[in-house]
């Protein structure tokens, strides 16, 4: 009875023993996607300043036919010599 | 029988023994004090380093942002790959296979690097996280990467004199120089943490060893005054004017006089903060111009005259001077700068004309000591306390009395010097009803502690609400009626100076450089005062009313949509 006990009491040892071994590989895996997404997420984030920038709005708004607003300033004949 | 005094000499041999055996112990008790107990942190200390290695995890650096919320300078991991040049077997396959992930890779120069040597060599910088994957994907043995952080610009050279950049300090750590980065380095760098793991004779890391992780904190979030929108409008349109006028540079400063805060602050040439170079020579261009840079602004300078005589009551917009001749100061002529006359004249009409007699008559009733009262209180001679590094505070007369020339040159802005934000103080506290805000860039800083507010602050009351209304008045009509009159806005009252002055040079002034300063604001729409300087513009004239109005009228143009502001004319 006692040599059962002590069997039963080794295999379930060695079965949680594996599922938390499982698991912690399972951890540390998943920690390194999570590394891996927010260092993809960073770029993604980079990529997207860069294209929200003003200059390149500018670009793409050039490109769609959009000009400057006129210049609402006049000038006269006989420009002051100062 | 008789005794003898002396130890029989096997005895004598044991006494020796021991004497010595006790004096050998005594020896490695006091060294054994010494080392355990005298030297003990010292030797805890060397037992650590070789038994523990230690790896340092960087800190990230803080973002900046613009007023909008869009980070104009944060940090982006980058890795730098490291080859264990005895380990390689195949050196041209493996140069083959890191050109097929890093682009720019030389894989002669590679070859060469590792040829003949032994231990780490470091290969590349500043990969990206895709390329860190691609060469994890090749599964190589031989090599090491390491993670640090890389400063990244999304709007290039836009603000770079205001952001200023991050190098590295002489050993090799990351250090903010110029502008917000050096300025606010101890808040942007946070502080790095360490990783500490028990390591084998060989150095390797112990499996079952103890590891002890002092986590790094991330530097500081710092949030700007500037409107992205109208720095991007002040810098694409200061570049098109420096060449349009054929300048040497030039500064646009846009502020808003109710509190203090920098919309825009633009120099011209610029580089960008993510590319700057170590080179000596190059380092003129990282000077933030509109705050560094003093010279004698000219007559700009005359609504400061005319704000303190109006101040004291010793004139009103009707007081009539009368110009009918060349005068002498101390022995010295002065004269107006086109040498022409015109009679009985108003305090609005000098500022119209731009009168040097005038402005110089009018300094002579407020007298030396008053008038470096007001240049004191109008934040000449001393730094404004901007948040950025770099400021100047301009040069003043310190005592008084004046000579008399000394006196009329100051009321037209020679002989003295200041800074282009100095200069636009005056009309930032005339359209403040008075009040002179300290001007900041820096609105609010926000770390692991909590957020803290930068609030306005009163930097000086050099007038009176009465004499700012009437200073409004005033340069509304100097505008509309003087040497920018051929460039006002067609829809907007503006109040503004303009300001031509030579450069000083060796016994004397250049006749062919200028300086060309415009300040002013919309008289109905007080939400910005704006200055443009150029320096040196030659084309088609050196004068302000020719270069720095249109250039500072184009600007306020834009302004006007971007704020849709009503017409009040």
């Amino acid at each position: 009875m006692l040599a059962v006990l002590i069997l039963f009491s080794v295999a379930a040892k060695i079965l949680y023993s594996d599922k938390t071994a499982i698991a912690g590989t399972k951890y540390f895996d998943l920690n390194t996607e999570i590394a891996s997404i927010e260092r993809e997420n960073e770029l993604l984030r980079a990529d997207y300043l860069s294209s929200a920038s003003l200059m390149k709005i500018l670009e793409k708004a050039r490109e769609l036919g959009y000009t400057d607003s006129s210049v609402e300033y006049y000038k006269a004949p006989g420009l002051a010599s100062r | 029988m008789e005794t003898s005094q002396y130890l029989p000499a096997k005895e004598q041999k044991f006494a020796l023994l021991r004497y010595s055996v006790l004096a050998v112990s005594l020896i490695i008790a006091a060294r054994l004090f010494q080392i355990q107990v005298l030297n003990s942190s010292r030797y805890k200390a060397q037992a650590k380093e070789q038994q523990w290695a230690r790896y340092t995890i960087p800190a990230k650096r803080g973002n900046i942002y613009t007023s909008d919320g869009y980070p104009i300078a944060s940090s982006i991991a980058v890795y730098t790959l490291y080859i264990d040049a005895s380990a390689v077997k195949n050196p041209p396959k493996l140069g083959r296979d890191l050109s097929e992930v890093i682009p720019d890779f030389d894989v002669k120069n590679f070859e060469s690097s590792i040829s003949g040597k032994t231990g780490w060599v470091k290969t590349a910088e500043n990969l990206t996280w895709t390329q860190h994957q691609e060469i994890e994907k090749l599964g190589l043995e031989e090599i090491k990467m390491s993670e640090s952080y890389s400063r990244f610009y999304p709007e290039n050279d836009l603000l770079s004199h205001v952001l200023g950049f991050v190098g590295k300090d002489a050993d090799g750590n990351s250090i903010g120089y110029y502008g917000i980065e050096q300025a606010y380095d101890g808040y942007l760098k946070g502080q790095d943490g360490y990783l500490f793991q028990e390591k084998s004779a060989l150095g390797d890391p112990i499996l079952w060893g103890g590891v002890q992780e002092i986590p790094p904190v991330d530097g500081s979030d710092i949030y700007l005054t500037i409107d992205r929108n109208v720095q991007f409008i002040a810098e694409t349109a200061l570049k098109e004017g420096v060449e349009k006028y054929s300048a040497r540079s030039g500064s646009v400063i846009v502020i808003n006089p109710k509190t203090g805060e920098v919309i825009a602050m633009a120099n011209y040439p610029t580089y960008s903060p993510a590319v700057y170079t170590d080179s000596q020579e190059n380092e003129e261009v990282y000077r933030n111009n509109a705050i560094s840079t003093i010279y004698e602004p000219g007559s700009v300078m005359k609504a400061l005259t005319m704000s303190s005589a109006i101040d004291l009551g010793i004139v009103t917009p009707e007081t009539v001077y009368l110009d009918d001749e060349p005068k002498y100061f101390s022995g010295h002529k002065v004269d107006n700068w086109d040498e022409k006359h015109h009679g009985e004249e108003t305090m609005v009409e000098i500022l119209q004309h731009s009168n040097n007699l005038g402005a110089a008559w009018v300094g002579g009733r407020v007298g030396s000591e008053q008038l470096l009262n007001y240049l004191h209180k109008f934040g000449f001679g001393a730094r404004l306390g901007i948040d950025i590094e770099g400021e100047e505070g301009g040069l003043i007369y310190t005592s008084y009395p004046l000579k008399d020339i000394e006196l009329a040159n100051a009321s037209f802005g020679q002989g003295i010097s200041a800074t282009p934000l100095q200069i636009m103080s005056v009309f930032s506290a005339i359209a403040n009803n008075g009040y002179l805000m300290k001007p900041y860039v820096v609105s609010k800083i926000t770390s692991s502690d909590g957020d803290t507010e930068v609030e306005p602050e009163i930097f000086s009351r050099p007038i009176s609400e009465k004499t700012a209304e009437t200073m409004v008045d005033m340069l509304t009509q100097a505008a509309a009626g003087g040497e920018a009159k051929y460039f006002v806005l067609k829809n907007f009252n503006t109040a503004g100076k303009t300001g031509t002055a030579q450069v000083p040079s060796e016994g004397g002034y250049d006749e062919d450089k200028t300086n060309a300063t415009f300040a002013g604001f919309l008289s109905s729409y007080k939400n910005f005062v704006m200055l443009v300087r150029l320096e040196e513009p030659s084309s088609p004239s050196g004068f302000a009313a020719e270069t720095s109005v249109p250039l500072w009228m184009g600007i306020a143009s834009k302004l006007t949509n971007y704020y849709s502001f009503v017409p009040d004319k």
